[in-house]
Formats: structure tokens, sequence, C-alpha cells
């Protein structure tokens, strides 16, 4: 989600380790009304190099961090033709350290937000909609396996453990909802050094980061009184962390794409208050087997194209962009246009006030074939107040 | 129109006879659809309403439940928000009356509710939960008092200039608790608006406020507007339903809850608020005759033109239509304004005895609106139907000649009829009642009541003749007297309805008063056998079965452990669902229920459990209320819904108790406690050691103690009779506005009957009479109809008194009342009656008298 997220940690040239600020912890901070984000960590766990992951334990939850989601988006066909994207994000986050918790139970419970978006093609619209729940019969993120429930929001592992399948049910509204079986076709890819992901100088920042790039999907979307079956493909982020944001990030940009030559990559560029890339913008290649290489992101190789101005919030996005990346394979540039599907992909967090776009796009090369499908997020376009928040 | 303009004061008082019924009516209609619908589950919450309400028998929800609520609900998408409730004394308004000011505290999962905002940005309050999320709700003052965030009504920041960041200090259960508000909520426009009373917490805050850590009361839930709405809430209802754990209510389901609460107490108040206009009906039905009376020469004379006798009939018929109208709207205007004051009155009683009411004003209800008007119409035409009848089918000749007597009117004298019609009311009165969903109506009863009624309309005229042989002898033979008696011996049918009306009149009046009274009797005998401690010790501001203020248990420990105490008895009580139907679970201080002094025992526990096959089964006893709703007797087995599951208990007796008509079954308080999980106490008897000071004791006690009163044996029984009485206020304005409406129907016929008799009022005069003779023979002549009236009201309220109270109180309510009959208030009623009758009959006669003889007439 937008937030979700994003949490990607990327080995630079230098060696160095970056950690893009999230929208999740943006949220939390608000909802929660955290005033000191700084002194969280000292009483949550924090990520160590050369932790075993151990599965199915660690696709559940942590809770002895302060922070973790499960982010899922992906692209969907129906049998005739229509397509779809759909997004679906679940947050924790554990209370604040300094709440009376010895005293009250509720106090003590974790917070659980979550997002869910359907692009629907065919009929050019977009639903969205974000939940917020404290109570534990309301929503849960288990432990010792991926299973969480946010309503009837529900994400959880079925079977497998190398290439596991998983389930999806949701809805937006009355109207919309999707039962999705999400099957692994690439292993786990492990971000930083075999999931352990700095995310500054100090190595408190940093985080624990597993991604499944690829998710062959099948099952059902009901849309208005009608359902139907579609099939597709998936990308999921998992992370853990207790860290927190970075003080001169003002938002990023971020991708993840999947090449019909069966590589992936995934990309973000960091924005600083000079609208530049810093220099923990990396973008990462993963291949036909999962594993990852990362490089740093430039400016030159990231390009917008096109703007669009919301109608509703009047924030602006660069929503379709050219990519110039090396291609360490094919020892040449890989250039790429982004299109999106469909404009209005804005995400309006209600309850937690945040606003970013989290779109569906397709990808072409630079003779307009279509070489692949992405999902693209930006964030920190809305205003001072979403600045500050980030902060 | 011509009749109208020539007799406008007649016609206004018509209009004004019907007007009063119909706003008496209409009034309390409207004051009980306020009191009962302004306080439903479905308006306790800010912005959108619930779609469906989750309520337990137990009246509390354990965390288990809330998962299975989830498991059952499985995909549907919905907000699931648990609420919390309980009330707050205003600590402004600091005291030991049981009338403190009270508030509805509403503890809502404001973090579920903050979801609402997707499904109707408009209505959802997101400024209201965005003060929840940016403030920090709690804090414990340098007094200890413990601070929360609050969001107040715009009635309660207006009726005291409250704004964001004010403070307010309350109590909840004993301890004094200040509120910061965080923002007022707005009125929704073409909604019901939030009352004064009412204030919203965060469910989390609220618990710490009461240390009920994890309670809920009731579940709200809310599903996402959308075409396939209405398919997700059948699902949902389908998935929950048949579940014995909770009941799933719909707005409508709550609405018909609260009402069946209630139900017998509304059913009386509307019953009694047809009595001004059923004696109405009797006045209009002489008005219109008198009307006619004035017309027959122009009926005559249009008869002998031809006009066809329907045609007559229809002329009268639409005559009494437009009086009925008329006076309906009149009525509706009054009945409203009324009705502001009506449901203060309702809402009181309400409160005090059955549940919590937040009205304090009375919408306009169309359908209650054209019901008032229809009766209104209707009772002005069947009142105009009997005149207009006559007026068409007497023929020309008969209708020229006069000094008639009356017409149909006399068919009123027909006591033999009457007599049979008693007979079979007495018969009606033996029918069992008829059981529907929430208990029993008593349907014989109410028949009964009417064929009484209407046997009395039949016989009391007759006695009008017996009155003139009756009081002769006491009077002498003046001729003022002798003038005033002739009139009796050959009455017309003026006066003859009048009696009528006013036995009507006094005996529903004088019925009511025989039913309070022998309730009060009753009270008073149960009060002093069962109330003997010396001190009663409860949190401050309870004093009625909505209040929910309890004391902690460290409170009532240390009062327990105060030297100068004897023994101190903890009680507790829990809102329960027994049967699909509101009851009570209330907590005996003692395991063997011989031992418990509070009891006054109609059919008292063996001696001998051992004659029992269920020894080890815990044992209950209930109240009368509770064996007649449930139709239980001793040693049936009955299973009690707790959070801990259903328990079984065996009834081991019944006692009397009077402080609610929904049942109260009353278990050992350990047991009590256990399966509540809640050690809080209602309120504690207190037994002083031989030679303590009650007073003393008390002013110790408060020293050292805040957030409870202590009352002594005397105020409280003073203040429990206060409340009695209170509940009754509405009842007693009704009764009078009957007497008030009888006495003007009175003096009208006496008015049209003088105006006929002037020719004879002017024989007299010749003949030496003086002014004030006529005008007293007319006060004797008013004053014998009216004590005719009351003798055979009087007859009539002691047959409809000991229907009330053996038969209609006994099946509706299930309370066993003691007889009594209300001597001191019929003799004031005698003395009232009298004294209104001779002022307004007197002036009438002297007016008369004066008047010189009209030809027109």
């Amino acid at each position: 989600m937008n937030g979700k997220s994003d949490l990607r940690l990327k080995k630079l040239p230098s060696g160095r380790r970056i950690f893009p600020c999230t929208v999740a912890l943006l949220m939390i901070c608000l909802l929660h009304g955290f005033q000191a984000v700084e002194g969280a960590i000292k009483d949550h766990a924090i990520p160590k190099a050369g932790h075993q992951f151990e599965y199915p334990r660690d696709f559940g939850s942590h809770p002895e961090f302060k922070i973790e989601w499960w982010y899922i988006t992906g692209h969907l066909t129906s049998e005739d033709g229509h397509r779809y994207g759909y997004q679906a994000t679940f947050f924790r986050l554990s209370p604040d350290p300094e709440a009376p918790t010895n005293s009250d139970q509720h106090a003590s419970r974790d917070l659980h937000l979550a997002h869910m978006a359907l692009l629907d093609l065919k009929n050019k619209t977009f639903s969205h909609q974000e939940r917020l729940q404290r109570s534990p019969w309301m929503a849960f993120a288990k432990t010792g396996d991926m299973d969480l429930k946010n309503g009837n929001w529900k994400l959880r592992r079925l079977e497998g453990i190398k290439t596991p399948e998983f389930e999806l049910k949701g809805s937006i509204l009355a109207d919309v909802s999707l039962d999705l079986k999400l099957a692994a076709v690439k292993p786990l890819t492990l971000f930083g050094e075999n999931g352990y992901s700095r995310k500054g100088a100090d190595p408190k920042a940093a985080s624990y980061y597993m991604t499944f790039t690829r998710l062959q999907t099948t099952g059902t979307l009901r849309l208005k009184g009608k359902s139907f079956q579609v099939q597709g493909w998936s990308w999921m982020d998992h992370e853990v962390s207790s860290s927190q944001l970075e003080q001169d990030q003002v938002g990023w940009d971020w991708i993840s794409i999947r090449l019909n030559d069966g590589r992936d990559i995934m990309a973000y560029r960091m924005r600083t208050s000079d609208e530049k890339a810093d220099p923990y913008s990396t973008v990462a290649w993963v291949d036909i087997k999962g594993n990852a290489s990362h490089q740093p992101l430039q400016d030159d190789m990231w390009r917008v194209v096109r703007r669009w101005t919301s109608p509703e919030t009047k924030n602006t996005y660069p929503v379709e962009i050219e990519l110039s990346l090396p291609d360490q394979k094919e020892n040449t540039v890989f250039r790429a246009h982004l299109v999106p599907l469909f404009d209005n992909q804005e995400m309006l967090g209600h309850i937690s006030g945040i606003e970013y776009w989290e779109g569906a796009c397709e990808v072409l090369d630079p003779e307009g074939n279509q070489i692949g499908e992405a999902y693209m997020e930006l964030t920190g376009y809305g205003g001072e107040s979403d600045l500050s928040a980030l902060k | 129109m011509r009749h109208w303009t020539r007799h406008p004061l007649s016609t206004l008082a018509f209009c004004s006879i019907i007007a009063v019924g119909v706003a008496a009516f209409f009034s309390i209609r409207l004051a009980n659809r306020a009191a009962i619908s302004g306080f439903t589950y479905f308006d306790r919450t800010l912005g959108l309403r619930p779609d469906l309400v989750l309520t337990c028998p137990s009246g509390q929800f354990s965390e288990e439940d809330l998962y299975s609520i989830q498991n059952q609900l499985d995909s549907i998408p919905c907000v699931m928000a648990p609420v919390l409730e309980t009330t707050a004394t205003d600590a402004a308004q600091k005291g030991d009356s049981l009338n403190l000011h009270q508030f509805l505290v509403v503890g809502l999962d404001t973090f579920a509710m903050s979801n609402l905002i997707y499904y109707d940005p408009d209505s959802s309050n997101e400024s209201a939960y965005h003060a929840w999320k940016e403030s920090s709700h709690h804090s414990q003052g340098e007094t200890g008092e413990a601070s929360y965030g609050v969001v107040v009504s715009q009635a309660l920041a207006n009726k005291r200039n409250l704004k964001t960041g004010d403070q307010m200090e309350v109590i909840i259960d004993d301890r004094n608790t200040i509120l910061s508000i965080l923002h007022v909520s707005r009125d929704e426009v073409f909604k019901v608006s939030h009352p004064s009373t009412i204030l919203f917490m965060n469910i989390v805050d609220l618990q710490r406020a009461m240390q009920q850590t994890g309670l809920s009361h009731r579940v709200e839930l809310y599903f996402p507007p959308g075409r396939d709405k209405s398919i997700l809430m059948d699902k949902a209802q389908g998935n929950l339903e048949n579940n014995q754990r909770w009941t799933v209510d719909t707005p409508q389901t709550s609405l018909n809850s609260n009402a069946s609460v209630t139900r017998a107490f509304r059913l009386n108040l509307t019953i009694l608020s047809m009595l001004a206009l059923v004696v109405g009906m009797y006045l209009i039905m002489q008005g219109m005759d008198a009307a006619i009376v004035r017309g027959r020469m122009e009926i005559a004379t249009l008869r002998s033109l031809g006009i066809t006798p329907g045609a007559v009939k229809t002329a009268w018929l639409l005559e009494s239509l437009w009086y009925g109208l008329l006076g309906s709207g009149g009525g509706l205007i009054l009945g409203w304004a009324g009705a502001q004051g009506a449901v203060r009155l309702v809402a009181s009683t309400v409160n005090a005895l059955y549940l919590q009411s937040a009205s304090e004003s009375a919408d306009w209800n169309h359908s209650e609106a054209v019901l008032a008007l229809s009766l209104g119409c209707m009772a002005s035409l069947a009142a105009g139907w009997f005149p207009a009848r006559e007026s068409a089918e007497t023929q020309p000749a008969e209708i020229f000649k006069q000094g008639r007597q009356g017409g149909f009117m006399t068919a009123l004298n027909k006591p033999l009829l009457g007599a049979g019609i008693a007979i079979m009311g007495w018969v009606a009165a033996y029918m069992p009642p008829y059981p529907d969903e929430h208990g029993w109506i008593p349907l014989g009863g109410y028949t009964a009541a009417f064929l009484w009624v209407l046997a009395a309309t039949l016989i009391a005229p007759a006695g009008l003749r017996w009155m003139a042989p009756l009081l002769q002898p006491l009077t002498g033979y003046h001729a003022v007297f002798m003038y005033a008696f002739s009139q009796l011996r050959r009455p017309t049918g003026r006066h003859l309805l009048s009696v009528a009306a006013l036995t009507v009149a006094v005996g529903m009046a004088g019925g009511m008063t025989f039913m309070i009274h022998s309730f009060e009797t009753t009270m008073i005998h149960w009060i002093s056998q069962s109330l003997n401690a010396d001190l009663y010790v409860a949190s401050q501001g309870f004093g009625s079965a909505s209040s929910q203020n309890r004391m902690s248990k460290a409170t009532w420990q240390s009062i327990s452990n105060h030297t100068d105490i004897k023994r101190a008895d903890v009680g507790q009580i829990f809102p329960i669902d027994y049967q699909g139907r509101k009851t009570f679970l209330t907590s005996m201080p003692v395991s063997n229920p011989l031992d418990w002094e509070y009891a006054l025992w109609i059919q008292k526990p063996s001696s001998s459990p051992s004659a029992s096959s269920n020894t080890n089964m815990p044992v209950a006893v209930v109240n009368e209320s509770f064996q007649s709703r449930f139709d239980v007797k001793i040693d049936d087995l009955i299973k009690i819904p707790t959070p801990k599951g259903y328990k079984t208990v065996r009834i081991a007796g019944v006692f009397a108790e009077y402080g609610n008509e929904q049942g109260t079954v009353a278990v050992d308080r350990n047991l009590v406690s256990d399966w509540f999980q809640d050690e809080r106490a209602v309120n504690i008897a207190v037994y002083l050691n031989p030679g303590a000071d009650p007073e003393e004791v008390r002013n110790e006690i408060l020293s050292r103690q805040t957030g409870i009163s202590i009352r002594t044996n005397r105020v409280l029984r003073e203040e429990v009779l206060e409340i009695f009485h209170q509940t009754f206020s509405v009842t007693h304005v009704l009764q009078w506005i009957a007497i008030a409406v009888a006495i003007a129907g009175l003096t009208m016929a006496m008015i049209t009957s003088l105006v006929e008799r002037q020719l004879e009022f002017q024989v007299m005069k010749n003949l030496g009479m003086t002014r004030f003779g006529m005008a007293m023979a007319t006060g004797m002549e008013g004053l014998a109809c009216a004590w005719t009236g009351f003798i055979f009201g009087t007859i009539l309220s002691a047959c409809l008194g000991w229907l009330l109270v053996v038969v209609i109180n006994k099946q509706a309510f299930g309370w066993t009342l003691q007889s009594a009959i209300p001597w001191k208030d019929h003799v004031s009623l005698l003395v009232i009656l009298s004294l209104f009758v001779l002022a307004s009959t007197i002036p009438v006669g002297w007016w008369v008298s004066t008047k010189r003889m009209h030809k027109e007439e």
C-alpha cells in the first residue's frame, strides 16, 4: 500500500543500506497519537544481521517488533478478458511503550490498519477502503504462520513452505468482494543481507524484508451482485521493523515490475526536499530463481512523462514515467515506459488522513509493445501535513 | 352555519369539549411514543445508526461472545462495535434526593466506529472521532479524580453554555469523575437530536471509569452501503439468529422490546386518556340535541316543504362532523403543546420504573395526529347520530309540539337493561387473561369495565327520579326546593345525559383513585415489613430502575467494617432476558431464603429443603410478577442467563415486591457475583449495633466516603412514596380533566334547560319568586343532578376499582394489592364537585331569571 510496505532496503554501491520512510509508520503515528516515535524503539526488538529465517514462523507476525505489514498487489483478468488491478495491505503496530500496559489490557493491544483497493478497468472505477481495528476479535496477526484478519479481510497461508499457497479474502463496502488463491511460482526473495535490511547509519535502523515477487493468482471477484472467475499475477511483501523515518525524506516513488521474460524489478526513488533522488534510492533485479541484485537509482533513470492532478485532493502525482535502468544480465540499458491503466487510483485515507497513489500500470518497451505489468506507489504528494507526519 | 353565528358560545363549547378530549388523547399518545422511542439502542450513537444490534440475555457480553459473533459473521463485511452504558449523576446537584439529574453515558468503540466514515462521510461524526484520537483522554487529577474525554450534545452545550475544553464533574458509580469536553456533537437535521441527558465516551475510558475491564452491554453492527447491503444484512441475521447467547435486534424489534416493557403502563394511560373523550361524547350528544330543539321549527318547516328525512339527517350529521373537525383540529394543537409537558411526566415514570428514557420533548407524529383527528370526528359523529336520526324520523306535527321531554335521551332511562349488562360485565370479569408474546392482556377485565360503564349510563339516570323523594324530607317544603325538585320528577333528556356523564366521569376517575389508594396502602404495608434496616446506602444518584450507578467492593467493604454496624446486607441487581422478556436478577444476602428479612412471603420456602428432589440445586426465590409473567411455581427449575452461561436454579418461594412489574428472581449473592464477575453493589442495608445512633453513623460514614448517599429508614420510606406519587401524576391530571369536562357538561345542560324554561321562570316571577330564589332553585337542581351522578359514580368506581385491583392489575402486572377505599379522596371530590356545580349553576339561574321571555325559542 502506499504505505504499504515500502520499506525496502537496498544495498548501495557504497555499501550503505537505505530504508525509505513508510506510509505505514506515518499512519500509525497519526492514529495512535504517538508523540515520541524515537523513544519507541527502545522497548521493541531490533532486527539483527544473521537472523535465521524459519518458515512458516517468519510468514507470521513478530509482535516483539513495533511494526510490520503484509502487502499484496496484482493484475487480474476475467474469463471474458476484462482487466482488474487490486491492492491489499495489512498492518500491525504494537502499542506505545509509554502506554500504561500493566494495568490496561486494551492499551497493550496491537493496532491493525488495512487498505484494500480494486481497479475495474471495464467500468473505469476505482474502489478503495481503509480499516482500523484494535479489538482482538475484529483483527489479528497470528504468530507462527501467516494468518491475518481485519474484519472480513483475511490473508493466510494454506500450504507449502518454499513455494507456498496463500488465500486472500476481502471486500470494499457492500458491492465489491474478492476471494483469491495465490500460489508462489518463485521462491521467496530476501532483500538486503539475507533479509536483514539496514535503513541507515544507526544499526538499530533495520528491518527483515521478505518478498514473493510472483504469485499465480486465481479466484473470484464479485462486483455489484455478479460473481466471475479471474486469474493473474500478484506480488507480496512482508516486512518487520522497529525503525523510524528519515528526517530529510519527503516521500518516495516505488514500483514493482513483473516482466514477461520471467524477471522482476523493484525500484524506489526516495525524494528529498529539492525533489531529487537521495543516495538510498535503489533498483533491484530479481532473476528467475528469485535472487535479487541491487543497484543505486539515479535521477536520470526515472523520468516523469506525465502528471495527473486529483480532482478530490488536488494533489498532483507523476503517474507516467520512463525508466532507463542498467541491465547487468544483458549489459545494456533497460528502457521501459510505465503507463497507468487508469489515472484515478488515488487512495484517500479517510481514517488516517494520508493520501497517496497506488496504481496498476502497463509496462511498454520503446516501441510500445507490452513487456510486463507493474504497480506504482507515489507518496508524499499530500502537502505539508504529510511531510510533517513523515518526519 | 347560521346556527354557528347565532349561538357562537354553544358552538365554541362543543368544539372545546372535543378539543379537550382529543388533546388529552393526543398528548398522552405522543408522550408515550416519545418516552419509548427516544431511547432505543439505535438512537444512542454518534452519526450513523446501527443496522442491527445484538443484546445478551445476561445483559453482558463476554469476550468469548465477541469472538463468536465475528466467527458467525465470517466473510460478511460490517463494522462491529461493542457498546457499554451506564448512568452518571450530575455532581453539581449533589444531594440525597432520589430524583437527582442523571446522564446516560454511552461508551462507544471509537476505533471501530471511525471506519464508518467510508459508509457515509456526511453522517459519520468524523470530527468527534478525531477529537478522541487526537486527545489524551485519560488522566488523573491532582485530587485523585480521574478525568476522561467526553462528547456532549448540542442541547447540553446550549443548556449549560458548555464548549470544547470545558470540564464537568459527574459521579460514575461511587467515584467523582471529571469529564473534559472534546467535542460538541452536531444536531442531525430531520433526525432525532441528542437530548441534553446523554454523554458519549470512548468505551475503554468508560470501562476504566467503571473499573470493569472488557465489559460491554450490546454490540452494534453497521453494514456498508451499496446495492448488496440488504443481502449482507439478511445473511448476517441468518448466521447470527438462533443462538441462545444473544438476540438480534432491528430498529423495529428494539422499539417493540422497549414498548413491550412499558406496554401495560402505556395501555392504561391510553385508556385513561380517552376518558375525557368518552365523557365528552355524552355532552356533545346533549348539545346536538339542544341545537336540534332550537331548530325544530325549521326542521318541521323543511319537512313540510318536502325535504326528505335523509337530507335532514345528513345535514345534522354534517354539522356534527364540522364540530368534530374543528374541535379535533384545536385538540391537536392543544395536545401537541400538552405533550411537551406530559412527556416529562411519562418519561420520569418510565425512568423510575422501567428503562432509561432520554426523552425531553415529544415530536409531532402524523399517524398519531390522524388517529386523534379520526377519533374526535368519530366521537362527534357518534354523539350526533341519535339526535340527527330523531330529527329526521320524527313527524313534522310532532316536532311542532312544544315541551317534548328529550326524545332519544330518555332511552337512557333503562335500569333493567343496565342491570342485565352489569351482570354480563360480572361474567366477563372472571374470564381468563389473553396470552400474547409479551405476557397477559386482561381482555375480560377491560370488557367488564366497558360493560359496567355502559350499565351505569343506563341505570344512573333513573336515580334522578329518586333524588326528589330522598332530598325533600331533608330540605323541607320551601318553594325554592319544591320548584327545584319538581324538575327532577320529570327530568329532561339533558338532565339524564348530564347525570350519565357525571356518573361515568366520577366512576372512572374514582376507580383509578381506588386502585391508586389500594396500591399505596399495599406499598406502605410492604415497606413497613421489608425495609427494616437502620440505614440504606447507595451510590449517589441511584434511585430508579434505570439508574446503573454502583458501589465498588472497596466502598461497601469499608462501610461494612464500621464498628457500629452489626450487619450489612449487600444488594446487587442485573437486568437479564428470560424467555425473551426483560426481567431482573437480584442477589439475596443469605444462602437460605428463609433468612432473608427483606422478603414478605406470598409462598414461603419450605423449611425442610429435603422435601425437594433437587436439594443440590442452587435455590432462587421469585417475586409475584415473575411468577405471573413466566407462569412458574415452587420447585420449578429455571435457567438464568449469565456471562458464564445458563445457570439452573430451583424456585423455592414467592415474595411480594412492588418495585417493578417485569419480575425479579433472587439468588444467593455469592453465586450472582461469581456468575457476573462483578462485586459492585447496588445498595447496602445496614443494621446497627444496639444503641448506635443512625444519624451519627450516617454522618460519620459520609465524612470519609464520597460518591454515596445514605438514607435513614424514615427518609427512604418517604422518598419511595414520593416516587410512587410521581408515577401517578399523569393519572391525576387525566382524572381531573374528565371531571372538569363533566362539570362543564352539566353547566351546559342547565343553561339549555333553563333557556327552554324561560316561560316557566316568567310565571314563577309573576307568582312572586325572587331572582335569588330562582337562582337557588337552579343551584339545587344542578346539585341534585351532581349528587345523583356522584352516588352512582361512586358505586361504579367501587366496581371499577375492584376490577382494577383484583383483575386487571393482577393479570397485567402480577401484583396482589390490598383493597382500600379512598374515603377521604371521595369526600373531597364530593365537596369540590358540589362547590363547582353551585358556582356554575346559580349564576346561570340568576342570568336566566333576568332575561325577558324570548319569542323565538
